[in-house]
């Protein structure tokens, strides 16, 4: 078994490893939305979007939601928090 | 086994567990009676696969072992250990979880790559989860009373998934990336059953290891709680 950890982590202990993964997950569940990752949603709403109306009418729904993430994803911030920080 | 007990990261659990939004909870209250284990139907086909040591070494930080073991990916999310479990503890959310901790450290891609060829040719086009070829092709011809039961029920008689719900699945497909992502990896051909010969067989059952995943490089898995056919912890 510790020939198949040494070939496979590369001498890491688990502690590394850990750490490793630990930082994974907080990128994965980073709450953040780079302009790059929201570019390629586009798509995707786009042929949802193109579907019928209704798929239409259900994408509009969500703009509030989607409105400030956009904003965020390519730096554009309202006044109040530019004056907040 | 030579493991070593310094070699353990003792607090990833406590760590991970903010971090994983809720998927990962309360195995610090396991006690260790082994209902998970004992019905599980995947341990009852691989005896290494022990649902019961797996939140043990997480709870411990053994997590070399849990992340490059095959036992990891025996599981198919029936959820009778979270229902069997007197803690209440939702073992599939850890599998799901630790599944992509052992993607991140380059084990299991074999796996992963095969589902491309599901996700390409039934998931995505028609909105079936379970391949109709593979698991059991001929259930409809064989079991007539299936038909009757759905007809019955005033469903069609085979499952047949509306237009819209296609498109909602395809766009949730686009929008977390799972169809770039698969992609991407590529995938393996999915056979016919009914065409089955010696050679299909031969190439259904091989798990082909793309050697390298974005950044990520691959590696195999090895069974680290035991022997295939069972015993030798």
């Amino acid at each position: 078994m510790r020939n198949h950890y040494d070939h496979s982590f590369g001498g890491r202990d688990s502690q590394q490893v850990g750490d490793q993964i630990l930082r994974y997950f907080e990128e994965l569940f980073s709450l953040e939305m780079p302009l790059g990752k929201m570019m390629k949603m586009m798509p995707g709403m786009v042929k949802f979007a193109l579907r019928g109306p209704d798929c239409r009418r259900d994408l509009l729904r969500f703009a509030p939601q989607m409105g400030p993430m956009i904003a965020q994803a390519m730096g554009i911030r309202g006044k109040d928090k530019e004056a907040g920080g | 086994m030579e493991e070593r007990l310094e070699d353990w990261s003792k607090d990833f659990y406590e760590r991970w567990k903010p971090i994983a939004m809720g998927f990962v909870n309360e195995a610090e209250k396991c006690l260790g009676c082994g209902k998970c284990t004992g019905q599980c139907p995947a341990a009852a086909v691989t005896p290494t696969y022990n649902p019961r040591k797996i939140i043990r070494d997480l709870n411990m930080g053994n997590i070399k072992r849990v992340v490059s073991s095959i036992e990891l990916w025996q599981c198919f999310f029936c959820g009778g250990c979270y229902a069997a479990c007197p803690m209440d503890i939702n073992f599939p959310f850890f599998i799901f979880m630790l599944r992509l901790a052992a993607m991140s450290e380059g084990f299991g891609w074999e796996d992963v790559k095969r589902m491309e060829g599901y996700a390409e040719e039934e998931y995505l086009p028609k909105g079936i989860t379970v391949t109709t070829r593979e698991r059991n092709p001929y259930i409809l011809e064989n079991r007539p009373e299936i038909k009757e039961i759905r007809t019955r029920a005033g469903l069609e008689p085979k499952r047949k998934v509306t237009p819209r719900a296609l498109a909602e699945i395809n766009m949730i497909s686009d929008l977390s990336g799972m169809t770039a992502f698969m992609k991407k990896i590529g995938g393996v051909p999915v056979y016919d059953c009914s065409r089955c010969d010696a050679e299909i067989e031969r190439k259904c059952k091989e798990k082909v290891r793309p050697k390298k995943v974005g950044r990520i490089r691959t590696h195999d898995r090895y069974y680290n709680y035991g022997l295939p056919g069972g015993g030798g912890d």
